[in-house]
């Protein structure tokens, strides 16, 4: 349809009913337009289709967005749900929207400002042909030995920048700290013993225990 | 046993309860003896919440009482196999286990709750809402009413935060009653003032130099809390004040203040708490460590921060304060001096015969702790009290802080010269790689780098206050990190003979690597080193522990070389119990310093603790026990909607399959509570699983910014897709936390890509089927959790065990989280081939001793030789 086509280029498209949504003004890093065709929110993609509603409105009319998710349910490749968090008491109506939105194949998102509201509708666009690359798992960096000397070693809890490099310093290689003895790895400046006992713990525990019984009381 | 101990022990007896005592008055020994009641009958009996090494002396100590160790304590490790533990809880016991591993058990019948006897909760005062430790608690009460409960407690201090403190542990804990007893408790007071004993105060003032480390320590922290509240104006830091800076945990109570919103703040803030961390870690070293060990850690807190130039590394910057280049010059004029500071004159010339890698220009001044000199001082005059007294001597017991300032006097009182000069031997040469390493990585000397900002703006860089003391380096201007390290280069050049080869240089690293291995050993001194005849002995406070250590040394003077209030009652508990022994106790205290200080304020805390419990206790509401959420409800809409007419279902109680992995967060207590049946399973592909088809991963927040930028999020999103009808990603926010992503006022008027909503944003663009529940707390997620539930059939344990298993051998295998990280984080490693190390190798240290050609066999060429060259390289 005509809609699909123009939301390829660079315009997020907008539901006319959508004018006096004061969450329009805080659009500024992507170009916008009125289309009647839409019939989500705002088109933010060729396959993005975004429904709007504020808690507020919600309270004061409450079966209008199950009207709204119904209709749109086998349009569009990814259906966002994005809600603005405007009131204080939100417990009840957000745990129901959680519950409408999964069984609607919607996918819920919120935001607790115009602002964000309108980022997200902007970031959708801007990252419709993006490579997820950003989220991806990548292969640790060997380029710089230090720093990834200094990532490997913090993910111990409480050894920070500063004992990764005086391990290293210490005991000149990966290797050879694994091979310190605790007297020695207590001497280093700014090991406690509660430190030093976290990293033998790391080096020495098992990567995986195996149990045959676990899944026996199941 | 002293009077009142023997009266804690009838009223424990007597009734369950949560037992409060003073650190100090023998809770331990208490808590001993009520286990050795329990050791003779087949009673089961449950032992939570205690540490390896408290179980190590508690089994010493019932083993001393001529206990069998069958019928002593019997420790169920984490790798104990589930069918060793069901067998070992049937034969009955005294069994410690942790909470998480009983709390399966529980849920999957492998202990028979009805035979418990009773669940002893040591370390009371940790207990929290939604623990663990609640949760077997709850199971317990519901399934066994007759068992006794009993809770155990030195710390009364940790009962004073948060609202009704007390009163909200008892609910947890399911007791009704408390017994509270403070050292002026009527009959402890009674009976601790029998003995007689002699105590020596100590007051041993600092040198001039510590006392302007100190100094300069509290102006950098004064600043630097300044900073956190000036950016910080919404959020209620603390006042800082000297004494709140002293108190262990200063950085900690702000951390907790800036909680809520922690996913919020600035990195800048971050970086700032952090600071106040290390700057309190420097404090109590001034005093704890020797003065060379003290600069090589400030010098390594220099090297870190200062990143080669151009590199956008963050810079600690209360190391643009004057305060913080008087206090790091201080410190290296504790070790050496140069030839450009006015003190070189009036040092003498190295007398010692010293080491090649001591540069040639420097003067050695190697400060002692003055407490060291008092030490030894105090020996002397007890050697000659104990000789004309006694014809054999008599034990001596030094007490101090920790394992390092054991060794420090052990070293120090065997060659008390000697010592300090290993020390610098071995300091210069480790200084020599690390300046080698940092010169290598770092490109050309070049200009410090002033692209740092300063604190604030509001202390221009050239404008500097007066400096006490006037020295020669104050002229200058504040130094970057980055001049230091020029500095320290120049000291490297005075002894490096610039040499084109770098084959060279590579050599030379090795030796100087050789010689510190040497060096290393010499600083390790064997017990034997100390003269046999003598009978001084150097031990560390270990709480505990220390109420045996006492009663087996039987010493007639005690040297406490740090202060320990709950030590001082200890001495008065043996001194009571040992009426006959003359006791003479040596205190020691740096006047005037924090030490002094933390000591006081910790005496003044404990106190107002207990008049605080006293208070709640005799106006708390008790507890009364709740009855758990029946499933009434559930089983009458099951039969009328779902289930029309035609089939019952026994089982009526909704069930969520919980990982094992999860059994660390606060929902499976919460979904427990609430009524719903929880299946621990171990699983390959999500967290919870509500039916056969959705399947839910929870992320905290700082999960979830942790997982999106590691890529975890997106493997585990891309597995549940595969598997799941309706894969869920489950964003839980803290209930103390504040609810949103980002902070309304932070929004950048542009995309910033690696935002946290950013990248949300991108993830549901890649799995437009995954959908996301928001939840403000594990409260909610309950919620939400059951009326999901509503519509979808139970899940089954062994279909969600099978999901996602490439192999047989991965099925029942419990991964350790931490090796894992460390494995994924090296290079070389992807998430592909990690499975296949962990699979092959039994742990990191085995790792490091796997030839290249088998990880090469394992992962690959290319890959195994990265991850090779990265454990074994040398820098």
């Amino acid at each position: 349809t005509a809609s699909v086509k123009r939301s390829l280029g660079n315009t997020i498209l907008v539901n006319p009913a959508q004018q006096k949504n004061p969450i329009l003004r805080c659009i500024h890093n992507v170009p916008y337009e009125f289309d009647d065709g839409v019939k989500c929110d705002y088109v933010v993609g060729a396959t993005t289709g975004v429904l709007y509603l504020s808690l507020r409105y919600h309270r004061l009319y409450p079966n209008y967005i199950y009207g709204r998710i119904a209709a749109l349910s086998r349009m569009y490749l990814l259906r966002v749900l994005l809600v603005l968090v405007d009131i204080e008491d939100h417990h009840t109506t957000l745990r129901e929207l959680n519950v409408a939105a999964i069984t609607g194949q919607f996918t819920l998102m919120l935001s607790w400002s115009m602002e964000e509201a309108a980022r997200y509708l902007e970031t959708y666009k801007v990252f419709e042909h993006k490579p997820d690359d950003l989220i991806r798992e990548k292969p640790a960096d060997d380029s710089d030995f230090n720093a990834s000397m200094t990532d490997t070693l913090t993910n111990i809890r409480t050894v920070n920048k500063t004992d990764a490099l005086t391990l290293l310093t210490t005991f000149g290689s990966f290797a050879k700290m694994t091979q310190a003895p605790t007297d020695q790895l207590g001497l280093c400046p700014g090991f406690g013993e509660l430190k030093v006992q976290r990293f033998r713990q790391a080096i020495t525990q098992p990567f995986l225990i195996k149990d045959d019984g676990l899944s026996k009381g199941a | 046993m002293l009077e009142y101990q023997q009266q804690i022990l009838a009223n424990l007896l007597q009734q369950d309860s949560l037992l409060i005592m003073s650190p100090g008055l023998g809770l331990f020994s208490v808590f001993c003896h009520f286990l050795q009641v329990h050791t003779n009958d087949n009673h089961l009996i449950l032992l939570l919440n205690t540490t390896q090494a408290q179980n190590s002396a508690i089994q010493e100590h019932l083993l001393s009482q001529g206990i069998q160790i069958d019928h002593g304590l019997q420790v169920i490790e984490y790798d104990t196999p589930s069918d060793t533990r069901a067998a070992m809880y049937r034969q009955s016991g005294i069994f410690a286990v942790t909470s998480q591993i009983l709390a399966v058990d529980l849920l999957l019948k492998r202990v028979p709750s009805t035979l418990i006897n009773g669940i002893i909760i040591y370390n009371a005062h940790q207990i929290r809402p939604n623990s663990m430790e609640d949760l077997v608690l709850q199971i317990y009460r519901n399934e066994n009413e007759q068992g006794f409960i009993k809770a155990f407690s030195d710390h009364p201090d940790a009962f004073t935060s948060g609202f009704a403190p007390l009163q909200n542990t008892l609910k947890i804990l399911q007791l009704r009653h408390v017994e509270l007893w403070p050292r002026f408790q009527v009959v402890v007071a009674e009976n601790l003032s029998k003995g007689n004993e002699e105590v020596i105060e100590l007051r041993q003032p600092m040198t001039p130099a510590m006392d302007k480390i100190q100094n300069a320590l509290v102006e950098c922290m004064e600043t630097t809390m300044s900073e956190v509240r000036r950016a910080n104006s919404r959020v209620d830091v603390p006042e800082y004040t000297f004494e709140n800076a002293l108190f262990k945990s200063f950085d900690m109570v702000i951390r907790q203040q800036l909680d809520p919103v922690w996913h919020q703040i600035s990195p800048d803030t971050k970086h700032l708490v952090g600071d106040l961390r290390i700057l309190r870690q420097l404090i109590a070293y001034l005093t704890d460590y020797d003065s060379i060990t003290f600069n090589s850690f400030i010098e390594t807190i220099i090297y870190t921060n200062s990143a080669p130039t151009g590199s956008k590394a963050r810079q600690s910057q209360w190391l643009y304060l004057d305060a913080a280049d008087r206090f790091i010059t201080a410190a290296r004029k504790r070790v050496f001096v140069k030839t450009s500071d006015p003190e070189y004159q009036e040092t003498p010339p190295n007398n010692l015969v010293v080491g090649p890698n001591v540069p040639k220009d420097i003067r050695l001044t190697l400060e002692e702790h003055p407490k060291w000199g008092l030490l030894k001082d105090i020996l002397q005059e007890i050697d000659q009290d104990a000789t004309t007294n006694t014809d054999h001597g008599a034990p001596v017991l030094v007490m101090v802080n920790d394992r390092r300032t054991c060794k420090q006097l052990q070293e120090y009182l065997a060659s008390s010269q000697g010592f300090l000069k290993r020390l610098a031997e071995h300091y210069f040469s480790w200084r020599t790689t690390m300046l080698r390493m940092q010169k290598k990585q770092d490109p050309p000397a070049s200009a410090a780098s002033d692209s740092a900002s300063h604190f604030g703006n509001r202390h221009p860089p050239n404008k500097r206050r007066r400096v006490r003391g006037g020295s020669a380096t104050a002229s200058a201007m504040p130094r970057t990190p980055q001049a230091y390290r020029e500095e320290m280069l120049q000291t490297l050049q005075t002894l490096d003979t610039p040499d084109p080869e770098s084959d060279k240089e590579e050599t030379e690293l090795d030796d100087i690597m050789a010689t510190m291995e040497f060096g290393d050993d010499d600083l390790l001194p064997a017990f034997d080193q100390v003269p046999p005849s003598s009978l001084v002995t150097i031990q560390c406070y270990e709480n505990d522990k220390d109420e045996l250590l006492l009663e087996d040394f039987q010493p007639r003077y005690i040297i406490m070389y740090n202060p320990d209030p709950a030590f001082i009652r200890r001495v008065e508990v043996y001194r009571a119990m040992n009426p006959q022994l003359p006791i003479r106790v040596y205190f020691m205290i740096y006047d005037n310093s924090v030490e002094e200080q933390k000591y006081l304020s910790l005496v003044r805390r404990e106190k107002e603790a207990f008049e605080r419990l006293i208070r709640e206790k005799s106006i708390m509401a008790i507890p009364i026990r709740q009855k758990p959420a029946t499933s009434d409800d559930d089983l009458v809409r099951k039969v009328s909607s779902r289930y029309g007419g035609g089939r019952f279902q026994l089982n009526t109680k909704k069930t969520v399959i919980v990982d094992m992995r999860e059994f660390r967060s606060s929902l499976p207590p919460m979904l427990y509570s609430q009524g719903i049946h929880i299946v621990p399973c171990t699983l390959q592909v999500g967290d919870y699983i509500l039916s056969p088809e959705i399947c839910v991963e929870r992320k905290s927040i700082s999960d979830l910014i942790q997982s999106l930028s590691s890529g975890r999020l997106y493997t585990q999103c891309e597995n549940m897709k595969q598997h799941y009808r309706i894969p869920i990603l489950l964003i839980e926010f803290d209930q103390a936390k504040s609810f949103s992503l980002q902070n309304a006022g932070d929004i950048k008027d542009n995309i910033v890509p690696t935002d946290i909503t950013s990248k949300l944003t991108m993830l549901t663009l890649s799995f437009p089927t995954i959908r996301i529940i928001w939840s403000s707390s594990p409260q909610e997620t309950t919620a939400i959790f059951k009326e999901l539930k509503e519509s979808h059939e139970e899940p089954d344990a062994e279909a969600a065990a099978q999901v996602g298993v490439d192999n047989p051998g991965q099925m029942n295998t419990m991964v350790n989280a931490t090796p894992e990280d460390i494995l994924r984080s090296m290079p070389g490693i992807n998430s592909k081939n990690y499975r296949l190390i962990m699979k092959a190798v039994k742990n990191l240290e085995e790792l490091a001793l796997t030839e290249e050609a088998t990880l090469q066999k394992l992962i690959g060429k290319v890959p195994g030789h990265k991850l090779y060259r990265f454990i074994h390289r040398t820098k």
